[in-house]
This record gives structure tokens, sequence and C-alpha cells, in this order.
């Protein structure tokens, strides 16, 4: 099985190959002719006021925290579900399992309810999480 | 050494340099089939004069690609910059690992199973690799340093993980009764029946997750051209530029072997048993693999079909949609996968 392990990495290898070969084999064909206008970033021919990498929306950090609570959780499901099969108390295996996709469940109508998965708040919803 | 040894790193060589150039070949054909399946479903023509009927297109671009300078713009971050197109590209290869392509070969006396890694937690493997698919995209749109670009990886990187949660509980039903992550295991287990039919709430949402991480209409907000002009590879050009698209039509190609494996059967035929296939020997495993393909052409096909079908979604539509119809349905299916395997 270790053997497998290693077929995938002579396979990365491969495709770190098969990709950076392309990318420099262009370099010895290709013209290079930078400008000051090429240089700039695109905006449809605008002259750009200021950089780029200023702070974002707010509610993609909270869709990223969201996540990661519920990923985890999701992990946990796996090795439930892989033994479900041959489990022998399938009544039980299941009844722990009911257990904690309730709770995940409940968790996200939490979310849900606080307006965290609403892109678009109410006003309502607003007004609760200021208060 | 013994023979065992050498025999299989040699066929693992062979069978790696042929998957490899499958799934790259497939993609350059792909960006070809795109544009043709799009002039036919708006009456136009297409590409049609490179070679025979256009087939040679996808060469004309690679050589075209090459040639071209590549911009490097002063304003960027030059190592996130430069790395991300890479980045984009190699998970997606990687995950073609795992995928069987067809039943096993017979080479000198010896079997060949028709995939890379015949890993254990196959499946596993495929959302862990399948998801750092994303870094490529965030770091092209952060180390851009433009502001379509950072707005298309910021969305990006909101989108494919919304719709992880999903893509990763709807293949749950299928392990419940698989018993099993190991992708071979998936494939003889429908022999009988394939999971599309016993499982057809987690493969609907598996279908229209694969449509979102692969970032395809109507799910293509990270690089909606009316609005974020390319998104994430609006400062890219040449190879760099093609790296993305390459990703993105490999990712297709990874994700429709998925949905092939999971839940059309793999290699499997309507009506033929494996005892059929093994019984045809050699033979089998080429039908075997001809059938994976054209199951995985048919979805490459429904790709198009859909980016043409259906328009593309608002962004807090799109967030809804994977948190609040999606996230539920898939953990529903969960319990009722559970319930109707229950003794009874």
């Amino acid at each position: 099985m270790t053997l497998d392990y290693h077929a995938v990495l002579v396979f990365l290898i491969t495709g770190i190959v098969m990709v950076c070969a392309p990318l420099v084999m262009g370099a010895l064909f290709r013209p290079n002719n930078p400008y000051r206008e090429k240089g700039i970033p695109y905006e449809c021919a605008e002259d750009p006021i200021g950089g780029a990498q200023v702070r974002f929306d707010m509610r993609f950090y909270t869709t990223a925290l969201i996540f990661i609570v519920f990923d985890a959780e999701i992990v946990l499901i796996f090795p439930w579900a892989h033994v479900f099969k041959t489990h022998p108390e399938k009544g039980l295996a299941f009844a722990a399992g009911l257990v904690f996709a309730t709770i995940v469940f409940f968790g996200l109508l939490y979310d849900w309810a606080k307006g965290d998965l609403s892109w678009v708040k109410t006003f309502r919803n607003k007004r609760r999480v200021q208060g | 050494m013994n023979q065992d040894l050498i025999f299989y790193v040699a066929s693992n060589l062979v069978k790696i340099i042929i998957f490899t150039h499958i799934a790259l070949i497939l993609a350059a054909l792909m960006s070809l089939a795109e544009r043709r399946v799009s002039a036919v479903m708006q009456s136009r023509l297409g590409p049609n004069r490179v070679g025979f009927g256009g087939i040679l297109q996808p060469i004309a671009d690679a050589l075209k690609f090459i040639f071209k300078e590549d911009v490097v713009p002063g304003h960027v971050e030059k190592v996130l910059f430069v790395l991300a197109p890479a980045i984009a590209l190699i998970p997606a290869l990687l995950t073609l690992a795992v995928i069987p392509f067809g039943p096993p070969l017979e080479v000198l006396g010896r079997e060949v199973p028709l995939v890379i890694a015949d890993l254990d937690i196959g499946v596993l493997f495929v959302f862990a690799i399948a998801s750092l698919g994303v870094y490529g995209i965030v770091f092209a749109g952060w180390a851009s340093n433009s502001r379509y670009p950072m707005l298309g990886g910021v969305r990006a990187s909101a989108q494919m993980i919304s719709y992880e949660l999903s893509l990763g509980l709807s293949v749950v039903g299928v392990f419940m009764v698989t018993g099993s992550l190991r992708m071979l295991d998936v494939v003889a287990l429908q022999d009988d029946m394939w999971f599309c039919f016993t499982q057809p709430v987690g493969f609907l949402v598996f279908v229209i997750c694969a449509f979102a991480e692969t970032n395809r209409l109507p799910f293509d907000m990270p690089e909606a051209e009316t609005e974020l002009v390319a998104g994430y590879h609006t400062e890219y050009s040449s190879m760099k530029f093609a790296m993305f698209f390459m990703g993105e039509y490999t990712a297709m190609f990874v994700f429709s072997g998925l949905i092939a494996t999971l839940f059309l059967g793999g290699w499997d035929i309507p009506f033929m048993s494996a005892e059929t296939f093994a019984a045809l020997g050699n033979w089998g495993a080429l039908l075997g693999f001809a059938s994976f393909m054209a199951k995985c052409c048919a979805f490459l096909f429904f790709y198009i079909w859909v980016r043409w079908t259906i328009p593309r979604f608002r962004f807090d539509q799109l967030m809804s949609l994977g948190w609040k119809v999606l996230l539920p349905l898939a953990i529903a299916n969960v319990l009722a996968t559970g319930l109707f395997n229950l003794p009874s």
C-alpha cells in the first residue's frame, strides 16, 4: 500500500515537470517588450488610484469561519460512514449518526437564524446583530 | 529488487505517462469542443479552418501561447504571481491518480489495474488534493494587485469552500452503502445497480457542486466576463493564462471521472457483469476503458450544454443555494441512506 503513495509522489513530480516545461520552454522564444502602459493594472483604460490589496467585505471572512466549523464536523462523519455497513449494531450506529447530524443541522439553523448565511441581510437581522 | 517490484514500477511509469497525456489531450480537445459546440448551439460555425475541420486548432492555440509575450506587470507580487498558474493545474492533474480508468489489464501474465494509485482512502485523497486548487485562484487574485482579479479571487474562495461542504457530504451516502473509500470497491459494488439510481439526491448535489467547484457556468462568479472582465486571470498572459484554462478543463475531466466512478458505475456497462468483462480478457479491459471514457465525454458535453442553457446566478443566490439548499439536502441524504439501510 505504501508503494501506491510512491506512485502518487512520482505522479506529482511528473505533473510539476509537465507544468513547468511549457512555461520555461516559451521563455526561449517569446519576445520581451515591456513598456509603462503594459505594466499598469487593467482597469478598462482608467488610470488606477491606489493599490488593490485593500480590506474587503467582512462577509467573506464570516463564510470562511462557518466553513471551517462545518468542514471539521463533516470530516468526523467519514469514519462513521466507513464502518456503518459492517457495524454489528446497525440501529445503534444509526442513532449515533442521527444525534451527530442533528447537532450539525442545529448549528446550521443557528447560523441561518443569525443571518450569517444570507449574503444580503434583512434589516431585521441587521438590527439584531447590532443590538 | 525482485521482478514483481520492477514490473510494478515500470507499469506504473507507463500508466502515469499515458494517463497524464489522456488528461492533457482531452483538456486541449475540450477547448476546441467548447467552442465548436457553443457555435452549434448559437447557429455559428466556430473554428473550422486549422487542420481537418478545425481539429488541429488546439495545437495552433498552444503554439501561439508559447510564442506570445509573457507580460509580468510591475505592480504584482512576483513569486505568487508565477506560482499561481502552476498551483491551479497541478492539483487538478494529481487527483487523476486515484480514478480507475477500466478493468485490470493482463500484461506478461501479471494483472495491471488501470489506476495509478489504488489508495484505501481514494475519495478522501481527491477531496484533499482538489481543495488545494482554490489556492491557485486566490493567489492569482491577490498577487495580481489589481481590482478585478482581487474581486474574482475572493469570490472564488468563498464559492469553492461553500460548495466543498456539500460535495463532501453528498458522497457520504455512497460510502455508507459500500463501506469502503477505495475507488475499485465502489466500482465493483455498482455491478448490479448504479449509485445514481440508489442515491439520486447525493448524485444531484454532487453534480451541482461539481459545477461550482470547477467554476463553470451557471456558477462562474470568479471569472464572470460581463462584470469582472476575466476575474482572477485578468493580468495574466501567454502560457500562464493557458495554465489556468488547462487547470479548469483538467478539473472538469477529473470531476466527470469522479461522477462516472462514484455514481455511473465506473467502467460498468448495463447488463454486463464483472464476469463478462473478465471472460473477455484484455478486450474486456479495453471495452471497459471505452465505456468509462464515453461516460466522461458525455458529462463533458453536459458541462457545455448547461453553459448555454442556464444563465449565471447572482452571488447572493449562489451562496444561499450552497448553504441553505444543498447543505441541508446533503445532511438529509446521509440520514435517509442510514434509515433505508437499517435491517427491518
